[in-house]
């Protein structure tokens, strides 16, 4: 039992707090990957590979905030992909009413209606992670059965809605999902990594800062304890719920304007890699202990495996997926092995 | 029926044991008769359930030799002892509530057909006779779970019989009984003796262990005091077998008694009015006075601790009202409780810590916004922290440690500390100082009593008679689920509390 006396602590310490193996583990994984890609694949350490490693990450990087108070609080939101794609759906189809693009179909929508477009499918998505987080906490069943459900619901939303029918979303969703600042002129700052930037400071502020988020560790690290202390613990799991049915939206809407137009084969495998990416960032599925730092370096990490492996030529198309699974089971393991010996 | 001049079908001799450097278990001679209905008593810590461990298989290393019939037998793993025919029933049924009867029933020795499939139908018809044949009227068909506690404990008793036991061990099997209940798992030990099938019947309620039981062993400090024919002795003889008069215990003087004051005739507080829990309790009304601390005893589970849960939210009574200065509390919101300055202290710390969170976050918890405010900064936690846990006397004090790596003392201590925060108008205790060290008992009352002079409502629910003598202003005893008694203004012993519980 060793006992840090709070008096006499180091100057790194004080600069970066208390470190330990699980903190370090996830860290450890994302460099051997990068030195391992620097090694392999020649053109890997270029502004190019930057770029588009926050490119790809963005949108997954949104996802991952939400998911990551859910997991904190010890559930699991297994809608994410579908509440990304119902939002996106519904932008491009209230996006292609009268109202936004006109009587003829083709006008440029008033800046009124694309705050609408992109407004109402937002409020949608926190609707539904709202009627998650209340039936989850009403029925006591676990938030996996409930989600399961939710993901099926806002998948078959989705699909009556667009008719199987491509549909264009909002210009400015398509700006901020390809364009972005030019800081040289090999190096852009994609506006999808600014507003993932921003999702994940405002995401951090509230778990280390506010009781709210004080109360999203606790509820998870004991529901017990934190009720006896007084915590409304379910008023945080329906919170957690909506947050992460929120981020989800603004994923899919992030992606939709990543690929101009939203169509059903989107954010297919938006949940897994999700989960994977917050788990790989060291955060408990089972509660407590994590937070959005972790979150950040799991995206960094699935994002920098992804685009590696798309650099290495030789390897079969066909195989990238395969490698992918293996590699990620590996840094799952690994990390979770670490982390546990503290 | 029970003549020396039987050969026992169960020895024990010379049996110790030790944890560590306690002694938990010395010299204790034991013999089993066939046929025999067997009390063992014993106040908490006396060995009882070492002795039946030891029996069941489940602490193989122990001094001294187990025979049967007259043969010494191994019993290195509960599967040893269930080979040689003792089969344990323990408080916690281990039955699967899920399966069917007749599935629990012949759970682990399925009858099965030729080509090796569960043979449903004659495990239902077996199911169907064996229990007939001691008179459990269930269908075998049903979920064992649909059926009350008393059922449950019958087919497993039905089941130890079934698998060949010849020594039944029941361990509490009525704390949780109702009367009626009670008469009929004593009809069913009744025909297990007529099958000669020996019972030991482990017991905190003398009253059952003398209505059932052919003798009575009682043991104290670990050791073996006496062993006599029921019918030679009465509740009082074995209370006082069970306590001795000469004991070292360390809380000298209520061994005695304790003079209680005169009830205060201030105003209550806290008041209960009609609470009731099933299962648990049943119209309980309870008043207790500002600077007031009452205690609550009672065995394990007699309701006491269900009481004390109840009255902090923790629990929702199906009935009653409770209020706090006049104002009457949501039942069952811990939030509504702990805003009125309820506060609750339990044995478990699994329960009210955090484990895995460090210190600070487990002491500010509570009154996060009072204490800290909107926007949460380390530094000031852990200040905040510091001085509570320096008041409160935790050791060490490091608030950045996590709480698992603190003793249970200390623990108890972070949750004292964590009331601390904000004025405790009710402090409501279960159990506060189980499993500790006479130190940081002392020290936990200690802040319990500087509560108290500072104007709290104490409730103090304890099975340990010690803590409420030496605490408590008045005390309530409870027994199965009721108040039995109520002691304020005179003198009180163990014994008398005893008597009532």
């Amino acid at each position: 039992m060793a006992v840090p006396p709070s008096q006499n602590r180091s100057l790194a310490r004080r600069l970066f707090g208390r470190w330990e193996a699980s903190d370090v583990a996830p860290l450890v994984s994302l460099a051997v990957l990068v030195v391992f890609f620097a090694l392999v694949a020649p053109g890997f350490l270029k502004p190019a590979t930057v770029v588009q490693v926050l490119k790809q990450g963005s949108v997954l990087a949104i996802v991952s905030v939400g998911l990551t108070f859910v997991l904190l609080c010890a559930e699991i939101d297994l809608a994410v992909g579908m509440l990304a794609l119902w939002t996106a759906c519904l932008c491009g189809f209230l996006f292609q009413r009268p109202f936004a693009a006109g009587p003829s179909g083709a006008g440029a929508a008033p800046a009124w209606a694309v705050v609408v477009a992109i407004a109402v499918p937002l409020a949608t998505s926190l609707l539904l992670g709202l009627t998650s987080g209340l039936l989850t906490v009403w029925s006591r069943l676990p938030s996996f059965i409930i989600s399961l459900a939710m993901m099926n619901i806002a998948d078959g939303m989705s699909r009556w809605l667009t008719k199987s029918e491509n549909l264009n979303v909002p210009s400015i969703l398509k700006t901020i999902g390809n364009r972005g600042i030019e800081i040289t002129n090999r190096f852009e700052l994609s506006y999808s990594a600014l507003l993932a930037a921003a999702v994940f400071i405002v995401g951090h502020v509230v778990l280390q800062h506010t009781r709210f988020g004080r109360y999203v560790y606790m509820t998870g690290g004991n529901r017990e304890a934190a009720r006896l202390a007084g915590v409304r613990t379910g008023r945080i799991v329906v919170a957690c719920l909506a947050i992460s049915a929120v981020t989800a939206g603004l994923g899919g809407l992030v992606n939709a304007g990543r690929l101009n137009s939203v169509s059903l084969d989107q954010n297919a495998d938006l949940l897994l890699s999700a989960v994977a990416c917050v788990v790989l960032g060291g955060t408990s599925l089972f509660g407590g202990s994590g937070g959005m730092g972790r979150t950040a370096v799991g995206v960094i990490t699935f994002s920098v495996l992804k685009v590696g492996l798309n650099q290495i030529a030789w390897i079969d198309d066909l195989a990238r997926p395969l490698l992918m699974g293996l590699v990620l089971m590996v840094a799952l393991v690994v990390n979770g092995l670490l982390s546990k010996n503290k | 029926m029970t003549t020396l001049s039987q050969s026992p079908l169960l020895e024990c001799r010379e049996i110790g044991k030790r944890f560590g450097g306690e002694v938990a278990l010395e010299g204790v001679d034991f013999t089993l008769l066939p046929g025999e209905v067997h009390g063992l008593v014993g106040s908490n810590g006396a060995g009882k359930s070492t002795l039946m461990k030891i029996l069941a298989g489940a602490l193989p290393e122990h001094a001294g030799t187990v025979c049967l019939d007259g043969r010494p037998i191994d019993l290195s793993s509960p599967q040893s002892a269930l080979r040689h025919g003792i089969a344990m029933v323990y408080q916690e049924l281990s039955g699967i509530g899920q399966l069917s009867v007749a599935e629990n029933l012949f759970l682990g020795r399925q009858p099965t057909t030729r080509f090796g499939r569960i043979d449903w139908w004659a495990m239902r018809k077996r199911a169907s006779e064996q229990l007939a044949e001691l008179e459990i009227e269930v269908d075998v068909e049903r979920r064992l779970a649909s059926y009350p506690l008393v059922i449950r404990q019958m087919v497993e008793i039905a089941r130890g019989l079934h698998s060949g036991a010849r020594v039944l061990i029941l361990d509490e099997p009525t704390s949780a009984l109702s009367p009626p209940e009670t008469r009929r798992l004593f009809e069913l030990i009744r025909r297990m003796r007529e099958r000669g099938v020996a019972v030991i019947f482990i017991s905190h309620f003398i009253e059952d262990v003398l209505a059932i039981c052919d003798r009575v062993t009682i043991l104290r400090g670990g050791r073996c005091v006496d062993t006599r024919d029921t019918k030679e002795v009465d509740k009082h003889f074995v209370i006082h077998a069970m306590l001795g008069h000469a004991l070292d215990t360390r809380e000298v003087g209520y061994e005695t008694g304790a003079s209680l004051p005169v009830r205060s005739a201030a105003p209550p507080l806290l008041s209960a009015a009609g609470l009731s829990l099933p299962r648990a309790f049943e119209a309980i009304d309870l008043a207790v006075a500002a600077g007031e601390c009452v205690g609550i005893y009672g065995f394990v589970g007699s309701g006491h601790q269900e009481l004390v849960h109840c009255l902090a939210g923790a629990l929702r009574p199906a009935t009653g009202q409770i209020t706090v200065e006049g104002q009457s509390l949501v039942l069952g919101s811990t939030h509504v409780a702990v805003q009125r300055g309820v506060a609750l202290v339990a044995s478990d710390r699994g329960q009210t810590l955090v484990h895995d969170a460090e210190i600070y976050k487990n002491v500010t918890l509570a009154h996060l916004k009072q204490s800290v405010g909107n926007w949460l900064a380390r530094g000031r936690e852990t200040a905040i922290a510091t001085q509570l846990l320096e008041r409160v006397g935790c050791r060490p004090v490091a608030p950045l440690l996590r709480v698992r790596n603190l003793s249970g003392g200390n623990q108890q201590k972070v949750v004292l500390a964590k009331w601390l925060l904000a004025p405790v108008r009710v402090l409501l205790l279960d159990e506060p100082t189980r499993g500790m060290d006479v130190g940081a008992k002392e020290e936990i009352m200690k802040l319990v009593a500087e509560q108290k002079r500072a104007g709290a409502a104490v409730v103090l629910a304890s099975s340990e008679p010690e803590v409420v003598l030496a605490h408590a202003d008045r005390i309530l005893v409870m027994s199965r689920g009721r108040v039995t008694r109520e002691f304020a203004g005179v003198t009180v012993d163990k014994t008398m509390l005893m008597r009532f519980a």
